[in-house]
């Protein structure tokens, strides 16, 4: 192997790297869990759940959902002003986010809030 | 992405800088990250700083050849370049043997990758049948390494003085990073020491970029693979472990052929740590526990970004080694080479006295002392690795 092949290896390498990278952070969803599933351990991980809203508290820039499936329930904080429209109680949603303790709670920072609608 | 690729790109960048540096194991700077790391979680989110670390970690597995080939000093797991790699560099081929652990470093990154879905799910059960008989196989590879010796009863007492000294090290209260002192000194500055003795004349290098002829690549990543499979998923080995198992096996190999193996163990087993991690949820390395200290369980999708940004910082980290390498072999020859090993001896001492303070100075005079007995005794400085392996055993058992 000579040099000039063992920099285009390289240059490959970076490549095919680029291509998981982007894979990983694009295509392949967000691992959903079930409510009791969630645990403090992973705090910090992006986790998907899929329940009913059980209660909402709006505010200007907060929207606080409770939300419950057959396992559990926790609360889904979005500091989106756009996920504020349209949601109501009783309706099922489909959280993604940051896994996060407040309080000593375990809860779910959303990134995105998507209704059954 | 962009926040990822561009942790990646400055992990490679300053994982180069750490490896040419003589003395920073990866395991201190991951310590220092997890330190700063915390401070700037509110800045970075947990996953920018594990690639963080993650690339300065592939990268110095790319990078410590240098050291080791040109100013004699290694890690734990570089000791069997040194062999190698100096007599290289005595006939003027520093720059090729660093190349020849670039190549196996970045084919070793492109195997373990291509193996990693077999290991993911058969690991699991596999460990889970072994692990109660790690104590014994790490009983039983000791003794095979120390039977492979010339001087057996010698390379036993040089495995049982390191094993008591590792003991007591672990036991020293309030000492930060005592594997610092404990392998510079064994592995490090009792290794320039006795070249600064010896008086080395660096002869001009010849900067070979033409192909590498007599290289049975396939064989040498095979030869590496198997022997970082054999110890990276067992506590207290890694790649020294491996090296040892791959050099025993490989005894009649070229020199060239060796350094293309060995360069390949360090990269795969710092991959199979993260396997490890994800399957068996073991940290394996210093980097591994820094990562878990920001995100603490793996999933799949995790594990595919760590192979993406491996497989970014190999890349990288390979051309500026290559490059590095070219430019401190056309400068090595103009340099006093005993100046430079007595800057790098000052250096080791003054940084074992920043971070693990005096008593860390005592453990690093007491290990550079039991790291010479080996070339006087005629034993590998394998042995020395007692100092790691028989705490595990006693632990385990």
């Amino acid at each position: 192997m000579n040099d000039k092949t063992l920099t285009k290896i390289s240059l490959i390498s970076s490549f095919i790297g680029l291509i998981l990278v982007y894979l990983a952070t694009t295509i392949i969803q967000v691992k959903a869990y079930d409510i009791s599933e969630i645990k403090e351990s992973m705090v910090d991980r992006d986790a998907k759940i899929v329940g009913q809203i059980k209660n909402i508290v709006k505010t200007e820039k907060v929207l606080i959902l409770l939300v419950k499936d057959n396992s559990g329930s926790i609360t889904v904080v979005s500091f989106g002003p756009e996920d504020i429209e349209d949601i109501k109680e009783g309706q099922i949603i489909e959280a993604r986010g940051k896994i996060a303790l407040y309080k000593n709670k375990l809860e779910i920072i959303a990134d995105s809030i998507k209704t059954n609608d | 992405m962009i926040n990822i690729i561009l942790a990646a790109l400055i992990g490679s960048l300053l994982g180069v800088i750490t490896g040419i540096i003589p003395g920073i194991h990866v395991n201190l700077l991951s310590a220092i990250i997890v330190v700063l790391g915390s401070l700037y979680l509110n800045i970075f989110d947990p996953l920018t700083i594990s690639i963080f670390i993650l690339s300065i970690a592939i990268s110095h597995t790319f990078c410590k050849a240098i050291p080791a080939t040109f100013l004699g000093v290694a890690e734990e797991n570089t000791i069997f370049n040194l062999l190698p790699s100096q007599k290289m560099l005595i006939e003027g081929q520093g720059y090729e043997a660093v190349k020849l652990t670039i190549i196996g470093s970045l084919l070793g990154a492109f195997a373990i990758i291509l193996v990693s879905p077999l290991l993911l799910i058969s690991i699991d059960n596999i460990y889970s049948y072994v692990k109660n008989y790690i104590p014994y196989l790490l009983i039983l590879s000791s003794l095979f390494l120390i039977y492979k010796e010339k001087n057996k009863m010698w390379a036993l007492v040089i495995f049982i003085l390191s094993g008591i000294f590792g003991i007591q090290t672990f036991n020293v209260p309030n000492i930060k990073e005592v594997l610092l002192p404990m392998l510079s000194g064994l592995f490090g500055l009792s290794t320039i020491l006795l070249s600064l003795k010896d008086k080395v004349k660096v002869p001009k290098q010849n900067i070979n970029k033409d192909k590498i002829k007599d290289l049975n690549l396939h064989k040498s990543i095979s030869i590496g693979l198997i022997a970082s499979l054999l110890v990276g998923f067992l506590p207290g080995l890694g790649s020294a472990q491996g090296a040892a198992i791959a050099t025993s096996v490989s005894k009649k190999n070229s020199n060239k052929t060796l350094l293309v193996i060995l360069g390949s163990i360090d990269t795969i087993i710092m991959v199979m740590s993260i396997i490890a991690f994800y399957s068996i949820e073991r940290a394996r390395s210093g980097a591994i526990v820094a990562i878990t200290r920001f995100i603490p369980q793996f999933d799949l999708n995790t594990i595919i970004l760590f192979m993406g940004v491996t497989l970014i910082g190999a890349g990288v980290s390979a051309i500026i080694t290559l490059y590095l390498t070219r430019f401190i072999a056309n400068k090595i020859y103009k340099l006093n080479y005993r100046k430079i090993g007595i800057i790098v001896s000052i250096f080791i001492i003054l940084l074992v006295a920043i971070v693990s303070g005096p008593l860390g100075l005592f453990i690093l005079l007491i290990s550079t002392i039991i790291g010479t007995l080996p070339i006087f005794l005629g034993v590998s400085r394998s042995q020395l690795m007692g100092c790691l392996i028989i705490p595990v055993i006693i632990y385990l058992l």
